[in-house]
């Protein structure tokens, strides 16, 4: 009896443990974790492309065996970059506000899958016999990559966009409480509306036009294609659709900063 | 008179040709030599004057249109109108606040969040 207590007591205080370590997991812990798995894969890369070339030229049995355990220990901190990275990414979702919740959980779903592939992927790498395997293994993985990379850049954009989102919604409720506040001060008659009113409008149509540049960005990224040579630059175009969106906002909110300056005066 | 005899009595009869001398011959070597390392000294010091004045010439002052008269900017509104009714009206100032804060986000915003660009990978393995 008092060893089945002294059990649920260590099974509790483990899961409360586990509980506080899953809370302090957050973005910036995901960050350091990626980018520590980012510094030995390139000293990993770097012990592999000695060995493989020592391989090439002296073409032993020694530099083989070398060169595969190095091949090996590369692929596996490949995969483990590319697992902790999209576990960063998908955290920062997790903090960015303001995107559609069906977005979100189908981008949810989409990084779970991709993090598990790699995981699988770089457990399996362990059972390759030698080099060849080794080989068709990465190749595998660079075919997978490259659907990934079209996932991420579509995450980095609903990132982006979830931010824009944001702050439009938070004009867009500065413009409802003027818009109030203005019929209330065009019912008392004491201040003249028009400029006001035209400044109000004016804040709208940028808004609309904001909202407009950023349809045109998330578009521009779920057109990529797996074939498509240069994702990065695409992913670039976006993010400047996506400046030019908020510029927009920036106007909007110096049109209601007028207004609010004009209302200040009287006529 | 064998015509022989006449050809040389008559090539005789000329008067000797005087011999062509130059102006550079005439000058002693010794003299040569001085001038004409006055001349390459003296050709040394026009190049030199000519880098020197190129070198220390102002450029040419580029020729400007003339200035427009600018504008005087005219005071700030508020500073001339007098302040409405609502110019201490509690709503009004919290709008203000808040657009004044929200303009902090919006300039402080990042939009290209570099740190999330994906890793670079060798994904080519031979």
């Amino acid at each position: 009896m008092r060893r089945g207590g002294f059990i649920l007591a260590f099974i509790l205080l483990f899961s409360s443990c586990a509980l506080v370590h899953g809370q302090n997991f957050d973005f910036k812990t995901a960050q350091d974790n990626y980018l520590a798995a980012y510094n030995q894969y390139r000293t990993a890369h770097e012990d592999y492309v000695t060995a493989s070339q020592a391989y090439l030229n002296y073409q032993t049995l020694t530099s083989k065996t070398e060169a595969f355990s190095k091949t090996l220990k590369m692929l596996e901190f490949r995969d483990e970059v590319i697992k902790t990275y999209l576990t960063t990414i998908r955290l920062k979702l997790a903090e960015t506000t303001n995107i559609a919740n069906y977005e979100q959980n189908v981008l949810y779903l989409k990084l779970d899958s991709e993090i598990a592939w790699y995981a699988k992927h770089r457990d399996s790498l362990a059972s390759a016999g030698d080099l060849e395997d080794l080989i068709s293994s990465s190749d595998e993985a660079q075919r997978k990559y490259q659907e990934t990379e079209i996932f991420i850049y579509q995450v980095l954009g609903s990132i982006l966009g979830g931010k824009e989102t944001s702050l439009r919604d938070k004009i867009n409720q500065n413009i409802e409480v003027i818009k109030t506040k203005l019929a209330a001060i065009k019912q008392t008659g004491d201040k003249n509306t028009t400029t006001a009113e035209r400044w109000l409008l004016e804040a709208g149509n940028r808004l609309t036009r904001s909202s407009q540049k950023q349809v045109a960005a998330q578009k521009a990224l779920s057109q990529m294609r797996t074939y498509d040579s240069d994702k990065a630059e695409t992913y670039g175009q976006a993010q400047a659709t996506l400046g030019e969106a908020h510029q927009y906002l920036k106007e909007a909110n110096s049109n209601l900063r007028e207004l609010i300056a004009e209302v200040k005066n009287a006529d | 008179m064998p015509t022989d005899q006449v050809m040389e009595q008559e090539f005789e009869a000329l008067p000797p040709a005087e011999e062509k001398v130059s102006f550079t011959d005439k000058i002693r070597p010794k003299r040569k030599v001085i001038l004409t390392g006055a001349g390459l000294a003296l050709t040394a010091v026009i190049v030199l004057l000519v880098f020197l004045f190129l070198t220390f010439q102002k450029p040419p002052e580029a020729i400007l249109p003339p200035a427009a008269p600018s504008p005087t900017p005219a005071p700030f509104e508020t500073n001339i109108r007098p302040a409405s009714p609502y110019a201490t009206d509690a709503a009004i100032l919290k709008i203000e606040a808040d657009l004044k804060n929200l303009d902090q986000d919006l300039q402080n915003t990042d939009l290209k969040e570099a740190g999330l660009n994906p890793p670079v990978l060798d994904m080519k393995v031979e």
